[in-house]
């Protein structure tokens, strides 16, 4: 058996190859829950139209984080299936 | 000349003696196979440093007792605090760890290094080392022939440790027969003038063997043969411990100004120590005798009680230091200071590049990094001052039309200027620097290499296409048409804004902020590109501007939008901390041209 082949049998066998991915997911879900929080804010700042001029700027932000959002579960989702 | 005749002379010399004393042969025979250990054994351990060596040593020197830890803990595996202090300043000259954290490893090396004397002098002396040595040195050398790389750094170590085993065997072989023929003790010299004496004597053989852990084993064979008194053992230990500070200040020759600094603070440390012990010798005599006895080491085991002796003076070296080491690092700074720039503008220099870092491939990453960054800072400076901004409003929360309105100077700098100062000369040796680093590198390191690149040469257009936009910015950010003022001032406002994302980009440690201010930017360059929104239309079909005019303003929309996409493509690569989760994350969730103008779109209707 090559050393490569060891390697991989062994962190196949501990499990060890999976501690990247629950990496992943923790960084995705720590990311996801600092953009819903983001998403609040920006939606109370709106709704109390605490500056009418930045209205605009408000909604493009909140656009981009809803998008990222969207994308951020999709992934999640994914590495939860793996 | 003097070098010239140095070495036939070095080499005559030993020539004769070996003929007219095999037991010098012996020894020295038993001194340079011991030598070629260390060799192999070095070898062996950078051959696993490409990755596993400095990641280590990058999360074990965040706090100054994980430093003094890893010194020592690395030191006792590798048997070598010259690779260890080399390895340091390369971080220290690489800028990924702080000098107080170099002197650190450099003293926890100073505790590793008294391990050597215990394994001589409870392990070697006392088995018949040569026995292990054998086959050591056969599989050794069957894995260094080897295709592998990590089969073959295995057998360098193997083969390192098979050829300290039988240095240590020769020497031990060639003293024992030493003491038929002639008494070295005779020659030993008691009191204080002996002390000093055989102190000078450590640090000459230090220096030429280039290892005070050679030399240590050399004074622990002697010692157990008899061939030299304890105290004078003493003194030799104390110099091999003075003598070894000439590797790491031979390492930091090449080093830049912080590798110089942790070499003289390894001098300082090791001088410092060295007088303490001579001073104190006879108080940390007695304490050696009350802890041998403690510990039920023999009165007469003089060699176990060199190795008490060396680990109890390095100690009481580093408990002293200790509290100085801020001391010690604000001393280095003002005496070692870095060396400013000469003319009026400053031709700026790489900082974190040097030639002792290019056998490492993730420290050569990290260095081609920083230095990227540092490219990043002297462009940042000259596009913001080439639109005639001023840097501090820019990374201030100031209002960007009260910032626009604040000129940095009355006349705009000349670019072309600052870019073969600043930028030319550190792009063109992260390019070389790369491609020798690069040789070493494995294929995931040279794809991240490959991106760094790319950043780098966003920086450097981003500089030129500023300097292009420049041109018309001077014309007509006063011109008497009001349309085209604004236009410009337009443009102006937008880069000044997607310079204020960037700047948050680098100096943020929220990665949510991060990803949402790249998103931020990518729209931006898209809405404010004045020919996709329509803006120049408007100003050619309603007859507001001059063919020429809008010639200009078309080719200008042209370098804005370069420079935005430059600039954003460069902090994708650059302000994401690559080891991290979310730069692998940040590949999938980022925004693409159809998401930015699905969001436009939206915003349009």
């Amino acid at each position: 058996m090559g050393i490569k082949k060891f390697i991989k049998s062994v962190t196949d066998y501990l499990g060890l190859d999976k501690l990247e991915e629950m990496g992943k997911k923790k960084s995705l879900k720590n990311i996801l829950s600092k953009l819903k929080t983001r998403r609040v804010k920006i939606l109370n700042s709106i709704k109390n139209r605490e500056d009418e001029s930045k209205c605009d700027e408000l909604q493009e932000e909140l656009d981009i984080v809803n998008l990222q959002l969207k994308k951020g579960k999709q992934i999640l989702n994914k590495l939860q299936k793996q | 000349m003097l070098k010239n005749i140095f070495l036939p002379v070095i080499l005559s010399v030993l020539a004769y003696v070996f003929w007219i004393s095999p037991n010098f042969k012996e020894v020295s025979a038993g001194v340079a196979i011991f030598l070629f250990g260390m060799i192999a054994l070095e070898l062996g351990f950078k051959s696993f440093s490409g990755g596993m060596l400095e990641k280590i040593l990058k999360y074990s020197t965040d706090k100054l007792y994980k430093s003094i830890l890893f010194g020592a803990i690395s030191t006792t595996i590798m048997q070598s605090s010259s690779l260890v202090s080399i390895l340091t300043i390369s971080f220290l000259g690489a800028g990924l760890i702080g000098l107080a954290q170099g002197i650190g490893i450099i003293f926890g090396a100073n505790i590793g290094t008294t391990t050597g004397a215990w394994l001589v002098a409870g392990f070697g002396l006392r088995v018949d080392i040569a026995a292990y040595a054998m086959p050591m040195l056969v599989f050794g050398v069957v894995l260094i022939f080897q295709k592998s790389q990590t089969l073959k750094g295995f057998g360098y170590i193997l083969a390192g440790v098979g050829f300290l085993f039988l240095g240590i065997h020769y020497m031990k072989e060639g003293f024992e027969a030493f003491k038929n023929t002639i008494d070295l003790s005779t020659l030993s010299v008691s009191g204080l003038k002996g002390l000093f004496i055989f102190t000078g004597v450590g640090i000459v053989a230090t220096v030429v063997m280039q290892s005070s852990h050679a030399t240590l084993v050399l004074i622990i064979t002697a010692l157990a043969a008899g061939q030299i008194s304890y105290e004078n053992a003493l003194a030799l230990a104390i110099g091999a411990n003075v003598g070894t500070t000439i590797t790491a200040i031979v390492g930091a020759m090449s080093s830049n100004i912080e590798g110089k600094r942790l070499a003289a603070a390894h001098m300082i440390f090791n001088l410092v120590t060295g007088l303490i012990a001579i001073i104190f010798i006879y108080q940390i005599i007695s304490l050696v005798d009350f802890i041998a006895l403690e510990i039920g080491i023999a009165k007469e085991d003089y060699t176990l009680k060199l190795a008490i002796f060396h680990t109890i003076f390095n100690l009481i070296g580093i408990t002293m230091m200790l509290p100085f080491i801020n001391g010690l690092v604000r001393f280095l700074e003002r005496v070692l200071p870095l060396q400013e720039s000469e003319d009026e503008i400053g031709y700026d220099s790489v900082k974190y590049l040097n030639e002792s870092v290019l056998e490492l491939p993730e420290t050569a990453l990290g260095a081609i990094i920083r230095e990227t960054k540092h490219l990043y800072e002297n462009a940042f400076e000259i596009i913001v001052h080439g639109l005639n901004l001023r840097r501090r409003y820019i990374t201030s929360s100031m209002e960007l039309d009260e910032v626009i309105k604040k000129k940095h100077s009355k006349n705009y700098i000349n670019i072309e200027n600052f870019y073969h100062h600043k930028i030319k000369g550190i792009y063109g040796d992260i390019i070389d620097f790369s491609t020798r680093a690069q040789s070493n590198m494995s294929p995931e390191l040279i794809q991240e290499l490959y991106k760094i690149k790319l950043a780098n040469r966003d920086l450097v257009e981003a500089v030129k296409d500023t300097k292009h936009l420049q041109k018309n910015l001077i014309k007509y950010s006063q011109h008497q048409n009001q349309h085209i003022q604004d236009a410009y001032t337009s443009i102006t406002k937008g880069l000044a804004e997607l310079l204020r994302y960037i700047n948050i980009i680098s100096t943020t440690d929220e990665e949510d902020v991060i990803v949402l201010l790249l998103a931020k930017a990518k729209v931006h360059t898209q809405k404010n590109d004045i020919i996709s929104n329509g803006m120049l239309d408007n100003l050619i079909r309603k007859h507001l501007i001059t063919n020429e005019m809008a010639t200009s303003l078309m080719n200008d929309s042209s370098y804005t939008y370069n420079i935005s996409k430059n600039l954003t493509s460069m902090a994708e690569v650059l302000f994401i901390d690559r080891q991290s989760d979310i730069k692998s994350l940040h590949e999938d969730t980022v925004i693409s041209n159809s998401d930015v103008e699905t969001i436009l779109e939206k915003k349009d209707s």
